[in-house]
Order: C-alpha cells, then sequence, then structure tokens
C-alpha cells in the first residue's frame, strides 16, 4: 500500500478532495462567470432586449424541435439496426462539433447563401440552419446512449405478445429513453441560446441575446447596465425552463389505451423512410453545410507561421483547460453523482453555467480578473468555465448511474478508497470520461464568442479566421479551419482509439 | 390445431455452428422441454420457432402453416423471457393486458380477461402495481400471465425459473404444467435443470453442441438413455468399461451372461446399487444423508461408485446389484470422458 492508499483510508481526506472541488468549482468557475452581475448600475429593460430574448428563445425551441424530430430517427438507426457503413455514419455525427464556431458560421453563410445554394440571406432562417449543425449531434448522441441502454428482451417481448414495430417504439422504447432525449434536447436547447461567435456571422440583422450582449459591450460608451440587464432575465428564463424540462426527467410511465392494431401496422412499414429522412438530413442539412467551407480554402505560404501561432495557442489553451476540467471535474463529477449534501445545488450551479452565453462568460471573467492576471491565464480560464460545465455534467450523470455495490465489493476485497477509485470506478466511467474529454477539447478549440470578449490579442485559430474573414481572405480563412479541423480530427480519433484499449 | 415442426434449422454465427440440422416435432397440447448444458443450442432452437432469431437454413411452421419468414408478432406465441422482460413502466394490469391491446382488442375486454389471467397467477390483488414493487416469484408469475392472455395456443419459456429460490421454483413448476394443461396449451420450455424438466415435460428433448440427441417421454430417456451424456445428464451414473468374450463378462465381481461381444460401457444408476451384507466386497468412504434418501461414495478395487438407498448403511461392506438394470453403450467416438463434457 503505498502513500496514497494509505492516506485515502482516513475519511478527512476524501473531504478535503470533495472541498477542493468544490472550491475551485465556487472561486475559479462560477464566481467568475457570474460576477458580472454584480456590476449592475440601473437595470434596464427595453423593448430591443425583449425581441432579442423572443428571437432567442424561438430559435432554440425551434432548433430543439427539429433536432428531435430527426435525431431521435438517427439515434434509433444507430442503436438498434446494421446497415453498410455505419460506423463510418456513427463517426461522421461529431464532426460538426470539431469545427471552429467562426468557421461554421462562415460554412452555412456560404452554403445558403448565394455562394452556394443561393436562396438565403443571413438572418432568421440562416440562424436556425447554423445551430441545427452544431446542436444535433448531442441529441443523436444522448439519445443513441438512452436507447443502448435499454434491454432488448422488452422490444422483443413486445413483439411476441403482437406489437408492430411503431407499437413497441411508441409504448416501449420511447417511454424509456424518453429522459435520454430530454436532456439531449437540453444540451442543444442552452447550446443554441448560449452561442455567439458564428451565430454573428449568419445573423443578418437579427439580434440574439448574445450578439446584442455583444452590440452593449462594444457601444461606445460600453452600455454595462444593459449587457448586465439583459444577461440576467436571459439567465433566470433560461434556468426556469431547465427546472421545468428537468422535473419532466421522472421515471417513465404509461397507461395503455386502445391500440389501432391494423393502422399502426401498415404505418410501421414507414420506418424505412424515417430511417432514410434522418440521414439524409445529417449528410444535407448538417454535414454539408458544415464543411462546405472547405471548397473555398486557398492557401498562400505568408500565412504559415502566423497560423502555426495560432494551432499552438489553441490546442494549448484548449490542453490546459481540459487538463483542469479533468483535474477537477472528476471529483466534483463524484461528489455531485454521490448525492450528499450540497449536490443538488454544485448541480444546479453546474447547470447554469452550461446556460450562460459564452460572450458574457469571457465579458464577466474579463472582468473579474482585470489586472489580476495576464491575458493568457484569463483566456485559459475562460476556457475552464464554458468546457468545465459540460464535462462535469456529462461524466456526473455516467457516475451516478453506476452500481454503488462495486465499491463496497472492492472495498470489502481490501482495496482503499483511491484503489477502488482507480481500478473499478475509472475504468468503468472510462468512456463517458474519454467522450467528456473529447466534447471539452473541442468546444475550447473551436470557441469564438468568448475568446473575442476575453481578448482580441491573443490570436486563437477561431479568432484568426475572423479576422482573416474580416479582412476579406476567405479563401486563407477556410484553409486555417481545414488544419484545425484536421489535427483536432487525429486527436479526437486517437482518444477513440484510446477509449477501445484496456485501460 | 397448434402442432409445431422444426425441420432441418441450422443457425451459423460465422464459423460457429449454434444449431445443426435439428428436426423436431411437437404435436398438439404436449408440453416439451429441452434439455441440456448452457451453450447447447436449446435457446437458439426456441427464439427461432419464436421468430426472434433467424434461422440460416430451414422452416419453421407452427399449426402447418409455414412461418419461417414471419415476424414473432404475426406467429400467434406466447414468450416467457428468462430474465422476464416485464414493462417497467407499466403496471400490473397494463402488462398482462398488453398483448390483448397489441393485437386491437378494446379496452374494457383486454383488461376482463387481463384480470382472468391475473387472478390465475394470484396477483389480481395487485393489478394496479408496478412490476418493480413485486418480489422475482410475482415478477415471473406477471410474465407469465402476460404471455397467456393474449389467448394464443403456444407458450415458449425460455429458463423461467432460473432466478427463482429452490422452493418457489418447485411450486412454480407445479403451477406451470396445471395452467398448460388447462388451456389446452402446446409449450416449449427450455432449461438446463434435468429435475426441472422431469417434473414438467410431456417428452424431454435432450441437446448438447447443437443436436438433438434423443427424444423422448421423462421415464424413457431416464431408463433408455442413448450414451452415456443423456445418461449422465439426466442424472448420477457409474460408468464402467466390460469386455465381453464368449457372451459373459464380469462386472462388479459378478459374471454376467449376454448376447453382447467386444467393448462396451456398463451404466449403473446409484439408485440400481443395494448395500449389504451380500455380494460384491466394498468400501463405505463417504456417506451424506439428503433428507428422504442417502448417498454414498464406495470404493471397490480403487473404482469410485456413487451408491443411493432410502435408509442408513454405512457400516455395510457388500453390493449387489440386478444385471437387468445394467444399461449398456459402445464406446462413443470422442472417448467416454470427452463425450461426457458439455461442450
Amino acid at each position: 500500500m503505498n502513500f496514497i492508499d494509505r492516506a485515502s483510508q482516513q475519511r478527512r481526506w476524501s473531504q478535503v478532495i470533495d472541498l477542493i472541488a468544490i472550491l475551485f468549482f465556487l472561486i475559479i468557475i462560477i464566481s467568475p462567470v457570474f460576477f458580472i452581475f454584480t456590476g449592475l448600475g440601473n437595470f434596464v429593460f427595453s423593448i430591443q432586449m425583449q425581441d432579442a430574448l423572443v428571437v432567442s428563445f424561438s430559435i432554440a425551441i425551434l432548433v430543439t424541435i427539429i433536432d428531435l424530430l430527426f435525431g431521435i430517427p438517427l439515434a434509433w438507426l444507430l442503436a438498434r439496426k446494421q446497415f453498410p457503413l455505419k460506423r463510418v455514419v456513427d463517426t461522421l455525427v461529431d464532426l460538426p462539433l470539431v469545427i471552429p464556431t467562426s468557421a461554421l458560421g462562415l460554412s452555412i453563410a456560404l452554403f445558403w447563401g448565394t455562394s452556394g445554394i443561393g436562396f438565403l440571406a443571413p438572418g432568421f432562417l440562416m440562424i436556425v440552419l447554423l445551430h441545427i449543425t452544431f446542436t444535433f449531434p448531442y441529441v443523436v448522441r444522448t439519445t443513441q446512449a438512452a436507447i443502448l441502454g435499454i434491454d432488448g428482451d422488452l422490444g422483443r417481448a413486445a413483439s411476441t405478445l403482437g406489437a408492430s414495430p411503431l407499437l413497441s417504439f411508441r409504448t416501449i422504447w420511447l417511454p424509456l429513453f424518453r429522459a435520454g432525449a430530454i436532456s439531449g434536447a437540453l444540451l442543444a436547447f442552452t447550446r443554441s441560446l448560449g452561442e455567439t461567435g458564428a451565430t454573428l456571422i449568419v445573423a443578418g440583422a437579427v439580434q440574439t441575446v448574445p450578439i446584442l450582449t455583444v452590440y452593449y459591450k462594444n457601444s461606445i460608451p460600453t452600455n454595462m447596465d444593459a449587457a448586465i440587464s439583459l444577461s440576467a432575465i436571459f439567465l433566470i428564463i433560461s434556468v426556469f425552463i431547465f427546472m421545468v424540462a428537468h422535473s419532466q426527467l421522472v421515471p417513465a410511465s404509461l397507461r395503455m389505451r386502445k391500440v389501432n392494431a391494423q393502422a399502426e401496422k401498415r404505418l410501421s412499414q414507414l420506418g424505412v423512410f424515417s430511417d432514410a429522412a434522418s440521414v439524409l438530413f445529417l449528410f444535407l442539412l448538417v454535414l454539408l453545410p458544415s464543411f462546405y467551407f472547405l471548397r473555398f480554402m486557398g492557401f498562400d505560404f505568408g500565412i504559415t507561421s502566423l497560423l502555426t501561432d495560432s494551432i499552438l495557442i489553441s490546442f494549448l489553451v484548449a490542453g490546459a483547460a481540459t487538463l483542469l476540467s479533468l483535474v477537477f471535474g472528476i471529483p466534483l463529477a463524484l461528489y455531485i453523482a454521490s448525492k450528499q449534501k450540497l449536490s443538488n445545488i454544485m448541480k444546479l450551479l453546474n447547470d447554469m453555467g452550461m446556460i450562460m452565453p459564452t460572450v458574457t462568460i469571457g465579458l464577466s471573467l474579463s472582468l473579474f480578473w482585470a489586472g489580476r492576471a495576464p491575458d493568457a491565464i484569463i483566456l485559459v480560464l475562460a476556457h475552464t468555465a464554458i468546457i468545465f460545465p459540460y464535462f462535469v455534467g456529462s461524466v456526473s450523470e455516467v457516475l451516478s448511474e453506476l452500481d454503488e455495490n462495486l465499491v463496497q465489493v472492492a472495498r470489502s476485497l481490501g482495496a482503499s478508497p483511491f484503489y477502488a477509485f482507480h481500478t473499478v470506478i475509472l475504468p468503468l466511467a472510462k468512456p463517458s470520461i474519454i467522450a467528456g474529454i473529447v466534447v471539452a477539447f473541442m468546444r475550447s478549440v473551436s470557441e469564438t464568442g468568448g475568446t473575442l470578449a476575453v481578448s482580441s490579442k491573443i490570436q486563437t485559430v477561431p479568432l484568426l479566421i475572423v479576422n482573416l474573414s474580416k479582412a476579406g481572405d476567405s479563401a486563407q480563412a477556410a484553409f486555417s479551419a481545414a488544419v484545425l479541423v484536421a489535427l483536432a480530427l487525429v486527436f479526437v480519433l486517437a482518444l477513440r482509439w484510446n477509449q477501445q484499449k484496456k485501460w | 390445431m397448434p402442432s409445431i415442426h422444426a425441420s432441418n434449422v441450422s443457425k451459423y454465427y460465422g464459423s460457429v455452428k449454434a444449431l445443426h440440422n435439428v428436426d423436431l416435432k411437437i404435436s398438439d397440447g404436449e408440453y416439451v422441454v429441452l434439455l441440456g448444458p448452457s451453450g447447447c443450442g436449446k435457446t437458439t432452437l426456441l427464439k427461432i420457432i419464436a421468430g426472434i432469431v433467424v434461422p440460416s437454413s430451414g422452416t419453421i411452421s407452427i399449426a402447418g402453416k409455414d412461418v419461417t419468414t414471419f415476424y414473432p408478432e404475426d406467429r400467434g406465441i406466447g414468450f416467457v423471457f428468462q430474465n422476464y422482460a416485464l414493462f417497467m413502466h407499466m403496471n400490473a394490469l397494463d402488462n398482462a393486458a398488453y398483448g390483448l391491446l397489441a393485437r386491437g382488442e378494446n379496452v374494457q375486454k383486454a383488461h376482463r380477461i387481463a384480470t382472468e389471467m391475473l387472478q390465475m397467477v394470484h396477483l389480481s390483488e395487485r393489478a394496479d402495481a408496478m412490476p418493480k414493487e413485486f418480489s422475482g416469484g410475482m415478477q415471473q408469475r406477471l410474465a407469465i400471465a402476460r404471455a397467456m392472455a393474449t389467448g394464443s395456443k403456444v407458450i415458449f419459456l425460455d429458463e423461467p425459473t432460473n432466478a427463482l429460490d429452490a422452493h418457489i421454483r418447485s411450486e412454480l413448476r407445479v403451477e406451470l404444467r396445471r395452467m398448460a394443461k388447462s388451456l389446452k396449451l402446446t409449450a416449449i420450455h427450455v432449461t438446463h435443470d434435468q429435475e426441472e424438466a422431469m417434473a414438467l415435460a410431456d417428452k424431454i428433448v435432450i441437446m448438447r453442441k447443437g443436436k438433438i440427441l434423443q427424444i423422448g417421454s421423462p421415464k424413457e430417456v431416464y431408463d433408455h438413455p442413448i450414451n452415456p451424456f443423456v445418461a449422465s445428464f439426466l442424472g448420477e451414473a457409474n460408468f464402467m468399461r466390460v469386455k465381453f468374450e464368449d457372451g459373459k463378462t464380469n462386472l462388479l465381481g459378478h459374471v454376467i451372461k449376454s448376447d453382447l461381444n467386444g467393448n462396451y460401457i456398463a451404466c449403473l444408476r446409484p439408485e440400481a446399487l443395494h448395500l449389504g451384507t451380500k455380494g460384491t466386497r466394498i468400501k463405505v468412504i463417504n456417506c451424506r444423508p439428503f433428507g428422504p434418501f442417502f448417498k454414498y461414495d464406495v470404493d471397490f478395487n480403487g473404482l469410485q461408485l456413487s451408491v443411493r438407498s432410502t435408509h442408513d448403511e454405512s457400516s455395510q461392506e457388500h453390493i449387489t446389484f440386478e444385471p437387468s438394470d445394467v444399461i449398456y453403450f459402445k464406446e462413443p467416438e470422442e472417448g467416454l470422458e470427452k463425450s461426457l463434457l458439455s461442450n
């Protein structure tokens, strides 16, 4: 038994670890994120804000509904059926998450605009189409995981009882994976509400809440009262919606009603069409628009040194932020999963952190740390604040579903809590931790809005892309995005490959 | 009339043969038990007949109708799953009524029949309860009620008593057979428990390595096993190699006459050996009381035998047996020891 094993046997130490994780969360993540509200002078509310709130929530609701409409069939297809190239489609689902949001915005604007399909001008519809691309993966992934968690014998039992595929889906599967689909929808909803960088490019004259916040911040003189008031209202409404949605996550229960067996049986045969529609949706409305920017790629040696610098910065920032999330996020996730006194409060704060628009987080952090830390550190902390809640949220969900007896068994076999943790819990939670790392890392690498709010001097790749496209050099911008995507992909595939190996 | 015929059924998973050219005929109203060690293909055969697994080749007919390409929902069957597969998000009544509702029955009638079924399995008082509030035995009875409520005359049961404790298990067996007979069902029941097979079956089908070895009534297969594996799987058996020369051989010190010739394996059930004061000299090395009977390990010239008796005879030093109780087998191709293994 080494020092850590012995130390971990004392209850005191596990409490110290909990305490460190909670303090880190409260001081480094939550306080700076909500610091902005302390700067409120006078509460302001205008028609402009009201409009922005209506626009933001309408977009988020519309996007979430469309995601669910096509995401559930796709998740069903990937989880339950075998078809050629399934693995390829399965990998492609995550890809839009890798693209820097600034490049993604550009790509969407190009695809649907006059240089692509050519019938859409920037505006409401284009924002919806943009938000679908980066929220769709969340809905598909969480729903898919929920479906995979259901005992397949239940579906078989239903069919031996005479249920058509549609009836079995409607009365057995859907009620059981509903909670998973709702939490995926919530992720999509919050991502849509908070996204800033890409939305700026496709918004045209439409103002969402994050865009209006940027506008208030950039107006001369800075209209901080308006920016803060808007963020506050926004957050309150979001948290309310979040809590209502969470109350829907109760265990499923269903009363059976009269079934029109013949009609459902005939409708079941349309399943092929929903399969095809969901795959077509993925390719035509998510992947193709997201990667359309590659068509405009051009390269000029002049950019090489600028780009390598930016890549270095992007990966350093993302690496540091991911590492911080990993080190402090796992203990916090464990704490939330273990349902202790403050677990629910921590979970709520974590959810609120997820809802905050990235631009508000960036703004709030730069105010909080102003003069107290160099911009580079603030940037890392901002990225940590943005990705930390996602990491903790997904990991704690999985940890709370692990069998508690496992740790007890390990302890009864003489394992110290630390030994039990890294030989039992960690290997079992490993897939979800790696998935969490992937999502966190990619979020950081592609993050634009919050980065801009902290500093425009530290040029991460997304910022380089913004600057290049501002200068009218969209070929170079596209090239930079392509390089970043390629590198991020290598990183993701390496992690995935590692995921398949034993711990 | 729901007779069942599985004809020439094979199932391959890649290069693994789960079932190989299996042929099985089941008559109307029969209670058939598929018995064999785990991995013998019995559950695969059951699931192929039910339509849950698609066979690599062969045909299935139920009530004279070829249903090989039918989905489970179109075969008119009931299936009881090993892990119950209850719908945890529905109460007991809705679980039991599910099959009727799925077939388009109106709610009132479906609930009436479901309630009758719940009554039959003694759960009608708990119709509103959710399955997770039930004990293992209650969950199993609900799963049976659900499968039978559809009114289908064919029921399949996949190791239905596996997760229950011994006492509830034997109670449930009695009830299963009673229900199947009173509802005039054709039943196929999968188990690896020979005692269960004996207690339930009209006909036992013994399987090993994806093939059917023997089909017969419990008494037939117990008294006349076709090979050492069947003999040992259906109960304890003592095997001894013997060689017949000039129409006789020596077995446990007894001279036995027969028209057999050459090498054989002689098989004696423990209850066919009798301890007493006469016969072949042996030494009792172990005696265990099992309630209604005693089990002995005895030693005969270094050969260990299992003996069973209804009373304590541990002080005896001799055994006898009736030559007519001896079963003779040809040495299996793979050798006796290998032929007794599950796989």
